[in-house]
């Protein structure tokens, strides 16, 4: 039962296929046409435009030597009195740009003379006030430079008289020193064994005196 | 203790020095009284005491003083002598330790040792110094006070001197 159901599903569809490939193939067949029939007139399309082209070129070609023709005919005319203008002018341009640069030349001159006698003026203004600068700073430098120096003074006034002082101190202990020195090398000497005992004795009859030993 | 050897042994001690050799002597005599050593304690007295002193220890048998009782008694005393510091510039001799023993018994009594102490730069004379108090009868003393009277004499002439 299932079998035959699938035949006749099988059969059905293979029809509903041949019918399908029969359309695809006339289908096919109409474009192939249609596509010659287009190439055949692009052919002469282009056949046509190649020969109207050629037909332009040939009129141009021939224009062309036609007014090269004319123009050889009134080039000398032509030349002969573009010359003689050309020389006028010429001479013409030569005469206004000599003047010119005579009266560039004279403008110059004159701008060079003011800017020189102006460069003279600002110039000695320059130094003047300069020179009134530099007095004003030489009178300050002085000025600075006396103040300093007094205070130098000052300060080495003080350092001097330290160093003065110290120095006469030094002198003044090493002096003293040699002289005690000196004396206790001479006492030393000068004394025996018998006067330093009796020193010794003597010194401690002074204590008992003054009340230190009792 | 007898007075007599308490005096005895007080004239021979001049300097602190005398007393810590004494003081030395008992203590090693002690030692061997401890330990019953008859042969170590005359070695001692022999060698380590002076003979002043051996003499005293000798006798005390002879005195019936006990010996051990003695001699820790007179190293308490000594202990506690009073001492006179005496400053001089050089080590005393035997001469002028005499003297000073001799004016410390007239003057202080006989329980008053002497300790001298060496100062050179002190020139000479002493500096003293006894139960706290202190006095400087130093040559170097006179010295600096001379100098001080003259210095400023002395300064003036050399100014004198450097200005003319």
């Amino acid at each position: 039962m299932n079998i035959e159901i699938l035949l006749y599903i099988a059969a059905f569809l293979a029809a509903i296929l041949g019918l399908v490939l029969a359309f695809i193939t006339l289908s096919y067949r109409s474009l192939i046409q249609k596509y010659f029939a287009l190439r055949k007139e692009n052919e002469e399309m282009v056949a046509s435009a190649k020969q109207k082209s050629d037909e332009i070129i040939k009129d141009a070609q021939d224009k062309a030597q036609k007014i090269i023709h004319e123009s050889e005919m009134i080039s000398v005319d032509t030349k002969k009195i573009l010359d003689e203008k050309l020389q006028s002018a010429t001479v013409q341009q030569i005469t206004e740009f000599t003047g010119f640069l005579e009266k560039a030349q004279s403008d110059m001159n004159n701008v060079l003379g003011n800017l020189s006698k102006d460069i003279t003026t600002e110039s000695i203004r320059e130094i003047e006030n300069f020179k009134k600068s530099l007095e004003s700073q030489t009178l300050k430098a002085e000025d600075m430079l006396k103040n300093v120096i007094a205070d130098s003074n000052k300060k080495l006034d003080s350092e001097m008289a330290i160093i003065k002082e110290k120095r006469i101190n030094e002198l003044d202990s090493q002096i003293f020193e040699i002289i005690r020195k000196v004396s206790k090398e001479v006492i030393a000497k000068s004394i025996n064994t018998k006067d330093h005992e009796d020193l010794i004795l003597e010194a401690l009859n002074e204590a008992k005196t003054q009340g230190l030993i009792s | 203790m007898q007075p007599e050897l308490e005096n005895q042994i007080y004239d021979n001690l001049v300097t602190n020095e005398d007393v810590a050799k004494l003081l030395k002597c008992i203590d090693l005599l002690l030692n061997t009284m401890y330990q019953n050593d008859t042969v170590e304690f005359d070695r001692v007295l022999n060698t380590e005491c002076d003979v002043w002193f051996s003499e005293i220890v000798r006798n005390l048998d002879v005195r019936g003083v006990e010996k051990g009782a003695f001699l820790k008694n007179i190293s308490k005393k000594i202990k506690g002598l009073d001492e006179i510091i005496i400053t001089i510039h050089k080590e005393p001799n035997e001469r002028l330790k005499e003297a000073v023993k001799s004016w410390i018994d007239a003057n202080l009594g006989t329980k008053v040792i002497a300790n001298f102490e060496n100062k050179k730069s002190i020139l000479g004379g002493a500096i003293i110094s006894y139960k706290g108090k202190y006095v400087d009868y130093s040559l170097e003393k006179r010295l600096n006070s001379v100098i001080a009277v003259m210095k400023p004499q002395l300064m003036k002439s050399l100014v004198t001197t450097g200005t003319s």
